[in-house]
């Protein structure tokens, strides 16, 4: 009889970045490199798994930007493109290094490459989600949505724009799944009252928070985060585990950090010739391609890394899996005799960890499932789907307004960097609401703009600028993005005020921002719903 | 991060500007003037609260000589004070301001006029809370298969009631072990 149980989460985000305006875009290098390095590998992952009758229980958040992006046309067309350029690179490259301390490293980067093109081509036929849908049909894998547009929901201003993250969203789920969702994964897991009940419109009554989350809840729960607790409105919230996180996510302590696994930051985009990586870099400075042949080999200089060694990298994977597990195990017994009762550790990450982040991820996650399922007698792979089934009582407690971001609060996304986009958003959000509620009959060019004004409003809303703007990485894009949405959706509304439609206008921001083309502009109607209580507080005055 | 400040003005990031041969686009220009006024009061953390109003250009808070944000936990209670000297051609503002963790208050937002305090705005807010809770007070439930909530009632302060018990019977009303009222 196993003491505990072990859920998994991964979740799997990127903002809609497409630009059909442009050839090549550098910022839609995200997905590529998603892609081959996390998203293609993780299926293969759970088709080994699957072929070895391995019983996997993992569950995904699978976000509508990210599903929207997989299911492009446009983007599907320049990643196969990409892919076919890569490969072509590694192999001559493998053939250049095949007498180097680098060959290794070069025809495993290769071998990697070409099983990316199996998985693809074959496997998938281009399309990444029937992969997924797969092993969701199989019951290896429960998929969960997002907001619409991965918004923070606690600093959306009204009942009404909430409302309309989850059901956006919601819609989405069952374009491409075929069913509605039972989970979200909430924007940065950020939590505040009220957030519950537009969940549980939905149909939603799962959803993931920070340990805090849990643990600061109000009464304060029995279990701690080591058990689901059950919001007023019927909402089940798990709390993250941060020993399970620890072992991974920590810089220092954390197993991507092993000396053995591959560097990220030496990259062969700064390092080959430019007409070589020509194809590849066409439109602007060099940057990372995906091809790494160092690993990390200590706390030395970039330019002091060793050659990558594919086979020890594995072997450590191998030896990580068994230890997290193992750790597992013991954290589970001690928590079983002490709580009297059978805890769950909660262990989501962001899936791009696996792959893209740290290369062994998914030889990783491979592990740890295997691992656990040789040890089923002592620790339980689980989802929250399968825990309710079997554990369907919770305590009642109202959790911790809480955020997964630094701080545990809202501080990344409220700051002196990006203050300002709140005050754009929260006057869009309130005239859209206006719209929609007093729009009576729309023509069908009306019904074109108003979706498209929910599309850009939604990708204003984006959580990923003001993250971007905090971090300092691409800050530009970032503004850009909030100010063109902003913009448009602006233009759209002056129009649908004045009663008259700029088709050309309107027909060009369709082609610009192709996203959720069953998108519903009612969901912004005000229906009288049950106000919650948001972060925010807002105020007209003269 | 987020201490306290002096307000100060909103800002959105200038406009394209040439470092060397490097332009940045910035993307499309947002407006800097609005038609009505807005405030807005938003949680940041425990402790923290962001506050931010803008003026509609040609009103006579466009024109006010100063400005007052004051937090208050009830009509008695005044908490903090921020102050601003109105600013010409200044129709946007913020500041950081500091409460307790799971407090309730509200703040008050006044403007001088023509010399004449007026009051613009009350915004209410909530803070979370930065530590476990003090009530260990406990309610269970569980969902019905329409979704729909079902409660127990047990209310156990230092007698543990096992979970299998109360899986056993979550929708009779009452729990086995000692109950005490809530």
């Amino acid at each position: 009889m196993p003491a505990g149980s072990l859920a998994v989460v991964l979740h799997a985000h990127l903002p809609w970045v497409h630009h059909p305006e442009h050839p090549t875009f550098l910022e839609e290098d995200w997905l590529y490199e998603a892609i081959l390095e996390t998203y293609l590998p993780l299926i293969g992952v759970l088709d080994g798994l699957e072929r070895d009758g391995i019983e996997t229980h993992l569950t995904m958040s699978l976000t509508p930007p990210l599903c929207e992006m997989l299911a492009c046309p446009g983007l599907r067309g320049r990643f196969e493109a990409r892919l076919a350029t890569l490969i072509g690179l590694a192999a001559s490259e493998a053939d250049r290094l095949q007498d180097t301390s680098f060959g290794p490293a070069a025809e495993a980067a290769h071998a990697d490459l070409l099983r990316c093109h199996v998985l693809w081509h074959e496997r998938c036929q281009g399309e990444i989600l029937s992969g997924y849908r797969h092993h969701q049909a199989t019951g290896a894998l429960v998929i969960v949505t997002c907001g619409a547009t991965h918004g923070l929901l606690p600093l959306i201003t009204t009942t009404e724009g909430r409302h309309a993250q989850i059901a956006v969203a919601r819609d989405n789920y069952l374009k491409h799944f075929g069913q509605p969702p039972r989970g979200i994964w909430l924007g940065e897991c950020a939590w505040q009252a009220g957030v519950d009940h537009a969940l549980k419109t939905a149909g939603i009554d799962i959803t993931f928070v920070e340990t805090h989350g849990v643990n600061y809840a109000e009464p304060r729960p029995r279990f701690g985060h080591y058990r689901p607790i059950l919001s007023e409105a019927g909402v089940f919230a798990f709390g993250r585990d941060p020993e399970c996180s620890r072992q991974v996510w920590s810089a220092d302590e954390g197993y991507p950090g092993d000396f053995h696994y591959r560097e990220f930051y030496r990259d062969l985009g700064w390092e080959l010739p430019l007409d070589t990586l020509e194809p590849l870099i066409s439109d602007g400075p060099r940057r990372n391609i995906g091809l790494k042949f160092h690993r990390i080999t200590g706390k030395v200089a970039l330019d002091k890394k060793e050659a990558y060694l594919p086979e020890v990298a594995s072997q450590k994977a191998r030896e990580h899996a068994a230890h997290f597990v193992n750790q597992r195990i013991l954290q589970a017994n001690a928590l079983s005799a002490s709580m009297q009762a059978e805890p769950l550790l909660m262990a989501p990450y962001d899936a791009e960890l696996f792959g893209h982040w740290w290369f062994e991820g998914p030889q990783f996650l491979d592990g740890v499932f295997r691992e656990a399922h040789r040890r089923r007698d002592e620790l339980r792979m689980t989802t929250p789907v399968d825990w309710l089934e079997r554990h369907p009582v919770a305590q009642i407690c109202e959790p911790c307004p809480s955020s997964w971001g630094d701080g545990g609060y809202w501080d990344v996304w409220l700051n002196g960097e990006n203050t300002w986009i709140y005050n754009y958003l929260q006057r869009a959000e309130e005239r859209f609401v206006e719209l929609t509620t007093h729009m009576n009959a729309p023509s069908a060019l009306e019904e074109r703009a108003l979706g498209q004004a929910a599309r850009e409003l939604l990708l204003a809303q984006s959580s990923d600028w003001a993250f971007i703007i905090t971090m300092a990485t691409t800050v530009p894009y970032a503004v850009k993005r909030t100010r063109t949405h902003l913009t448009r959706f602006a233009a759209l509304c002056r129009d649908l005020e004045s009663g008259c439609v700029d088709t050309e206008q309107l027909g060009r921001f369709e082609t610009l921002s192709p996203i959720f083309s069953e998108i519903n502009w009612r969901h912004w109607q005000r229906h009288g719903r049950r106000e919650g209580v948001s972060g925010v507080s807002v105020a007209a005055f003269d | 991060m987020n201490q306290p400040s002096n307000p100060g003005s909103s800002s959105t990031p200038r406009d394209p500007q040439s470092t060397g041969d490097t332009y940045i686009d910035w993307g499309p220009e947002l407006p800097s003037e609005f038609s009505s006024g807005r405030a807005r009061l938003m949680v940041v953390n425990p402790t923290t609260l962001h506050l931010s109003w803008e003026t509609a250009a040609g009103t006579a808070l466009a024109n006010a000589e100063a400005w007052i944000a004051e937090v208050r936990i009830d009509q008695a209670v005044l908490k903090s004070t921020y102050r601003v000297e109105g600013i010409p051609d200044l129709h946007s503002y913020n500041c950081w301001m500091s409460v307790e963790p799971k407090s309730s208050g509200f703040v008050r937002i006044l403007a001088v006029v023509d010399g004449q305090i007026r009051r613009v705005a009350d915004l209410a807010y909530t803070t979370p809370a930065d530590r476990p809770s003090s009530d260990l007070t406990e309610r269970w439930g569980a969902l019905d298969r329409l979704g729909g909530f079902v409660r127990g009632q047990a209310a156990v302060l230092g007698q543990r009631v096992p979970i299998a018990e109360q899986v056993s019977s979550p929708y009779s009303g009452t729990l086995a072990g000692n109950k005490r009222s809530i």
